[in-house]
């Protein structure tokens, strides 16, 4: 350990995932650090407050971080650390509320709009925009579309597609032919149109309602009135 | 990458090794090797065989609280990557495995404590009750009833053979 | 490890119970399917009053399987059983809701219709 080091280990480090297990994992860990960013690294819950708490202590960290040999105080210390810091850093902040999350995927959000912008264009039906990241892991948002003919579909998957290509450079997979079923995969946002009747059979909405959705900046009045179906 | 327990003998198992079973209401049985997860088919209870981590901790055979357990745990949240902390975890981690080690060995230390006397009141207490067995050599070689019979009768023939031969 | 004969659960509210493998879509003369691969399949047992029946030749995805699966960064995955998901001849799948956990694999092999009917990806 550095003498030097005027920050302290230990206010930072409960708020990371360690993983202590043997003299082992810690020289693997050293020997490769790129590991280390994907760890199960918890957010920095304490603030710049608790940074400075541990500041004000500073003396008792430098004589810690000096005492190479682990002595009977320094243990206790390690508890009292523990019990001054222990609460703040487990604090569960894993739930954060689901407008936060969508900023943080402010630049998909853009996107499934966009996407929902150009359906809306070619007239698709009942366009609903689910923010579905807090419910799947494999993808953040969902937009279901109902079109009413497969000349339609064709139209609205090229569209995207288009679109998707020129703004945005993403390609999508999924269904190249048009389907009663058309999904398009752009990784993070995954669009499906359906027919209205296999809308109905699939019931997607209903599946996902747990899911935000999304409100669309568009006018999109006349065809909430339709969503009987 | 996440470094996961072992369902059996709760070591962490590495990238690339182990095997993961999924169960059909897809609650996952993480294996570090084909000796746990032989283990685990066997419908073994890890709380049953010796060598895992849950019956060391329920025989109190290992530290169970302690807080430099408390700094790994699962966390569900990626954290953005962030020089400072990662060089202050790697600092960290070194320091608290030191004194989770010293903690450690104070615990079997503890645990280890009242062994010697036990043993030794063992000994006293086998050497009273059966004192008697031991002879000493002058009154075996005065009395032939206390050694065994035939061992002194197979070394006479072996004697007397080997007189004949010559 | 699917290959003709093989019998298979079903994973889905199509309305079959099991099925046999009868054909592995794919190359001419393929031994074995694994998870994400398309098998000709006939219905061996079917729920009453539902649109499919005993003894219909179907296609499906596979989307478990006892034989271990082998991913890229070397995490092996093991399932209950043989598991499969009726779809039509268009990629959709018949049924409306997917039962039991289902591997990733299957939304880079373009099933994500499957993927997004699912309650559980690993």
């Amino acid at each position: 350990m550095e003498l030097h080091s005027c920050i302290h280990p230990l206010p930072c480090t409960p708020s990371t995932g360690i993983l202590v297990s043997g003299g082992r994992t810690e020289a693997k860990f050293a020997a490769n650090p790129r590991k280390l960013h994907s760890l199960t690294l918890n957010s920095v819950p304490f603030s710049s407050k608790d940074y400075n708490l541990g500041r004000s202590s500073s003396t008792d960290f430098s004589r810690m971080a000096i005492g190479s040999d682990v002595s009977e105080d320094t243990d206790d210390m390690f508890d009292d650390l523990l019990k001054k810091h222990g609460k703040v850093v487990y604090r569960r902040n894993d739930q954060k509320p689901a407008t936060e999350e969508i900023d943080d995927d402010a630049e998909s959000l853009s996107f499934a709009v966009a996407v929902a912008k150009v359906a809306s264009d070619v007239k698709a039906g009942d366009i609903k925009v689910l923010f579905v990241k807090p419910l799947v892991y494999w993808t953040r948002f969902f937009i279901i579309a109902t079109a009413f003919s497969r000349p339609q579909i064709d139209a609205i998957g090229t569209r995207i597609r288009d679109m998707a290509e020129v703004q945005y450079g993403r390609v999508a997979s999924g269904d190249f032919k048009p389907n009663s079923w058309t999904l398009l995969d752009f990784g993070d946002v995954v669009v499906h149109i359906f027919l209205p009747q296999q809308r109905e059979y699939y019931n997607l909405e209903e599946f996902y309602g747990n899911a935000a959705p999304i409100e669309l900046p568009f006018e999109n009045q006349q065809l909430r009135g339709s969503k009987g179906y | 990458m996440r470094l996961e327990k072992c369902w059996f003998c709760s070591s962490t198992v590495y990238p690339g090794h182990g095997i993961q079973y999924v169960r059909n209401d897809a609650k996952i049985f993480r294996f570090c090797r084909s000796k746990c997860h032989k283990n685990f088919k066997m419908k073994r209870n890890p709380r049953k065989v010796k060598w895992t981590k849950a019956y060391r901790r329920l025989h109190g055979k290992d530290m169970t609280q302690d807080s430099t357990f408390e700094f790994e745990r699962k966390r569900n949240r990626p954290e953005r990557y962030d020089r400072n902390v990662t060089e202050n975890t790697l600092k960290a981690i070194r320091k608290i495995d030191k004194i989770r080690v010293v903690r450690d060995e104070r615990h079997h230390k503890n645990r280890m404590k009242g062994k010697k006397t036990k043993e030794q009141r063992e000994a006293t207490k086998e050497l009273e009750q059966s004192i008697h067995m031991v002879k000493a050599p002058a009154a075996l070689a005065n009395d032939p009833s206390l050694t065994l019979p035939i061992k002194v009768k197979v070394s006479q023939q072996k004697s007397e053979e080997n007189r004949m031969e010559e | 490890m699917i290959q003709p004969q093989t019998h298979l659960n079903v994973a889905d509210n199509s309305g079959a119970r099991e099925l046999m493998c009868i054909r592995i879509i794919g190359a001419s003369n393929r031994r074995y399917a694994h998870i994400g691969d398309v098998i000709v399949a006939v219905i061996k047992e079917a729920v009453p009053n539902m649109p499919l029946e005993r003894s219909e030749v179907v296609r499906a995805v596979i989307v478990r399987t006892c034989k271990e699966l082998k991913r890229d960064n070397g995490m092996i995955i093991r399932y209950d059983d043989n598991a499969a998901v009726v779809i039509d001849q268009e990629g959709n799948p018949k049924g409306t809701r997917i039962f039991g956990a289902i591997a990733r694999e299957l939304r880079e092999l373009n099933f994500t219709k499957i993927v997004s009917l699912a309650p559980e990806v690993l």
